[in-house]
């Protein structure tokens, strides 16, 4: 599995954040989440805050009557068990510096079929305000996020776009065309994250 | 002419592009419930009740003064 820390951009300089899994029930992050809708902001961060009490309220409801995991051993446990078992997890962005708390949030579901299904996934709308120029979140939580798929040797990883992000989906993975839904092979998920191994590898040595 | 740049692959973006297009577009993902297209009107709608309000402020302070 590859490190849980990922590179960000703020303004013209980049930081570290991490990247960590939500220990059920995870109360405080939330409850974070749940403070997250702004109905005031730009259409992208309605469309944020609103994803990200969505996740919150499903993650909420999920371990009340579902199957959920903590890690990546706690998920293949349970698949040891059970080869058809549908287990829900929540990674979480934060980082020490940020005042915020936490940075992004990705619910994601290991179906019966042993694929991925990305839920939601969203950063705090704050990040995305002119003042804060924060960049890359999305982009790390995807990454850890096709790491997981890979290691659970999941065929397909889905996720449903909104109109506002089907151009960046289309560009990172390389599709024909922008689509509301999207099935990301596990070779679009292995050059996703060799590619950005590469770049945070260049990014180190310089 | 009007020529358009082809895209880049995502192999050959730099960090810095690929910080870009996620500030652009966000890597927002999940089925959302509410219409943005509804608040932005309402807002819209709201915005021009607010530019009214001054003149039937004033209205309203010329009344009272006259009162």
């Amino acid at each position: 599995m590859p490190s849980l820390s990922f590179p960000i951009r703020i303004a013209d300089k980049v930081r570290q954040a991490d990247c960590f899994w939500a220990t059920p029930p995870a109360h405080s992050e939330t409850a974070i989440l749940e403070t997250w809708s702004n109905p005031t902001g730009s259409p992208t961060q309605m469309d944020a805050g609103e994803l990200a009490v969505l996740a919150a309220q499903k993650w909420a409801t999920t371990c009340k009557f579902g199957t959920v995991a903590r890690s990546l051993a706690e998920m293949e446990m349970l698949i040891r068990k059970d080869s058809g078992v549908e287990v829900t997890a929540m990674l979480l962005a934060g980082a020490e510096w940020f005042e915020g708390g936490l940075l992004g949030v990705c619910l994601f579901h290991r179906t019966w079929a042993n694929n991925v299904f990305l839920d939601f996934l969203a950063a705090n709308p704050d990040s995305m305000n002119p003042s804060a120029k924060i960049s890359g979140v999305g982009t790390g939580l995807l990454y850890h996020l096709c790491g997981i798929a890979g290691h659970l040797k999941a065929a397909t990883l889905w996720l449903e776009t909104t109109s506002g992000s089907a151009p960046y989906y289309r560009q990172i993975f390389r599709l024909p065309e922008m689509a509301d839904v999207v099935a990301v092979s596990r070779d679009h998920q292995e050059i996703l994250c060799a590619g950005l191994r590469e770049k945070w590898r260049i990014l180190g040595a310089t | 002419m009007n020529v358009t740049m082809p895209e880049k692959r995502f192999e050959s973006m730099t960090l810095d592009e690929v910080f870009d297009l996620e500030a652009r577009y966000s890597a927002n993902a999940g089925r959302s419930v509410v219409s943005k297209q509804g608040i932005e009107r309402n807002r819209r709608s709201s915005a021009q009740v607010i530019g009214r309000f001054p003149k039937s402020k004033k209205r309203h302070t010329a009344k009272a003064a006259a009162l």
